[in-house]
């Protein structure tokens, strides 16, 4: 296992395209701090909690690229015929899903984190050029921050999850994206009470998202985290189960 | 009597995908130490057949072993068995080092062998390269440099001479000798048949997932039918006069292509004929392809499997 897990991690260094999200992850966390605070008519509303949450929140956008990441990282293996390679040496399927979920997990957390610090960093420098300081103290900062980067590391597994499910890179980005962009805010929009159980609405919880209705945290963490595990036992079902054909 | 499993067995091996039979009952053996050709044409069920050996695809019955285990089975498999299998499976924007060391990581390989494999298959200079910009035949060499990684004593590739240039074919070619010479079991498909030829020393052919022939390719170049190659004045009346002897005979351009006579028949019923002067006369044996377009005919008849079995009791 020791030896999938650093094969696994040393393929992820090489790859160009983790580092490109990584950068984009930094970069969109960037721009979401700015937009809020951007929006803020005056400097004193800047202090408060909703805005502190809204602003921090920018750090968010890690959570929604690292399943793009762990998503290529499963899927990506059936479309340039890695998966062959990586069953020849690791024969037992189940043993790699099992290190990518470990290495992707981790590959989250990273994100999670660039995200927090570029989100931090932007909203430090925006208070300071309004004359105000950024209260890290408050919890409305750092249970946002906490939670961003541990919904990142949950979705660097949901990627790996719907990368073995989907084997498809292409299939499993659009109905990812989809699902979490579109159709669950369009769905949690017409009922809130109903549709809150849903995984990107449960992260929102979770991620401190200022938004009424939603779950609170500690069953929006049991509801993410038994869905990712679903889908996680769905995707191995699958990989063991079918033949690798490219 | 060795206690030692075979290399490489398949017995009674099927494979049908949805209502469609790939493999077929097939049963072969791949000896130690020799290089076995795997033949058929495109669709004849021959990757479908590596693709079990290697555990990549379940088998709907039957088995398909390498050292009497199934491949998922196998301690430390790359070490025991090196694959080429639809190229090298390396992800476009890595070097091809950084491919072989992701390899060799997960196999618990020293990353020594890396730089090892890459001069034995002349892409030493190219070990810095993204393997997106590789030519064909760079591809095949990356691929062949996975199979070796392990040092592994059985060897399947699938169809490793595809986009071989000449010399790559050569050099492919002796490769495929050298390895062999190291006591190396393999197992190589091809439909580039003169060039199996070349390096095989015993041929399992099979068409529409069914075995047609297992055997030496010597025994198998014997059983194929003598030609005879004949150039001469009067050609037409060549023609109908071994016609009319029972041979075969049609042209092939200037050249009359007889079968079912000696040349020294031949000639004999050409001069009697009046058809002279003979220009040339020659025999050509059959070669690997010959003898392939001539079980043509028995191919998809399942009485037409012929093994080494089937040869002594006839």
């Amino acid at each position: 296992m020791s030896a999938t897990l650093r094969s696994e991690l040393r393929r992820v260094v090489a790859t160009p395209i983790y580092w490109w999200l990584l950068l984009a992850t930094a970069a969109i966390g960037v721009v979401g701090t700015l937009a809020p605070l951007i929006a803020t008519d005056s400097p004193a509303g800047m202090l408060t909690d909703r805005k502190l949450q809204e602003a921090m929140h920018g750090a968010a956008a890690g959570a929604t690229l690292v399943i793009v990441a762990g998503i290529v990282g499963v899927a990506g293996d059936w479309r340039h015929g890695q998966a062959s390679q990586v069953f020849l040496t690791t024969p037992r399927r189940s043993r790699v899903l099992a290190a990518k979920t470990v290495v992707y997990a981790f590959v989250g957390t990273l994100y999670g984190i660039a995200a927090a610090f570029g989100a931090t960093a932007t909203a430090w420098g925006w208070y300071r050029a309004n004359d105000q300081a950024l209260p890290l103290e408050r919890s409305a900062v750092w249970l946002t921050l906490l939670g961003c980067v541990a919904v990142a590391t949950v979705f660097g597994v949901l990627g790996v999850a719907l990368g073995a499910i989907t084997r498809n890179q292409v299939t499993g980005i659009v109905a990812a994206l989809g699902w979490m962009v579109l159709v669950e805010p369009a769905l949690f929009a017409a009922s809130p009470k109903l549709f809150r159980w849903l995984p990107g609405m449960a992260s929102f919880s979770l991620r401190r998202q200022p938004t009424e209705g939603l779950l609170s945290v500690g069953p929006a963490s049991a509801v993410l985290l038994g869905i990712v595990a679903v889908a996680l036992w769905l995707g191995r079902r699958l990989v063991e189960r079918d033949d690798v054909t490219a | 009597m060795s206690s030692q499993p075979v290399p490489i067995s398949c017995r009674e091996l099927t494979k049908t995908f949805g209502g469609r039979t790939a493999v077929d009952g097939l049963s072969f053996d791949a000896p130690p130490g020799r290089i076995t050709g795997f033949v058929g044409s495109n669709g004849a069920g021959k990757t479908t057949t590596l693709r079990m050996l290697l555990g990549l695809i379940r088998p709907t019955s039957g088995t398909a072993l390498v050292k009497g285990l199934a491949y998922r089975d196998l301690d430390a498999p790359r070490q025991q068995v090196g694959a080429v299998i639809d190229g090298p499976g390396a992800y476009p924007g890595h070097t091809a080092r950084a491919h072989l060391q992701i390899v060799a990581t997960a196999a618990r390989l020293p990353l020594s062998r890396v730089d090892k494999v890459l001069d034995d298959v002349d892409l030493a200079e190219h070990a810095g390269r993204r393997v997106g910009g590789f030519s064909m035949g760079m591809h095949q060499r990356l691929a062949l440099a996975g199979a070796l990684l392990g040092d592994p004593p059985i060897l399947i590739l699938d169809e490793p001479a595809n986009g071989l240039d000449p010399p790559g074919m050569l050099w492919m070619r002796d490769l495929l000798r050298r390895l062999a010479a190291e006591g190396r079991t393999i197992l190589v498909s091809s439909h580039l048949l003169a060039e199996l030829a070349e390096v095989a020393e015993r041929v399992v052919i099979i068409d529409r997932g069914r075995l047609v022939v297992d055997t030496p390719l010597e025994t198998l170049l014997q059983q194929g039918s003598l030609s005879v190659e004949l150039r001469c004045a009067d050609p037409d009346r060549a023609v109908a006069a071994l016609r009319a002897h029972g041979a075969s005979a049609t042209f092939d351009g200037e050249i009359v292509l007889i079968g079912g006579v000696s040349a020294r028949e031949a000639g004999e019923i050409v001069a009697a004929a009046d058809a002279g002067p003979v220009h040339s006369l020659s025999e050509r044996a059959s070669s690997l392809e010959d003898v392939y377009f001539e079980l043509a005919g028995t191919l998809g008849n399942p009485s037409g499997n012929v093994t080494d079995d089937d040869r002594a009791a006839r």
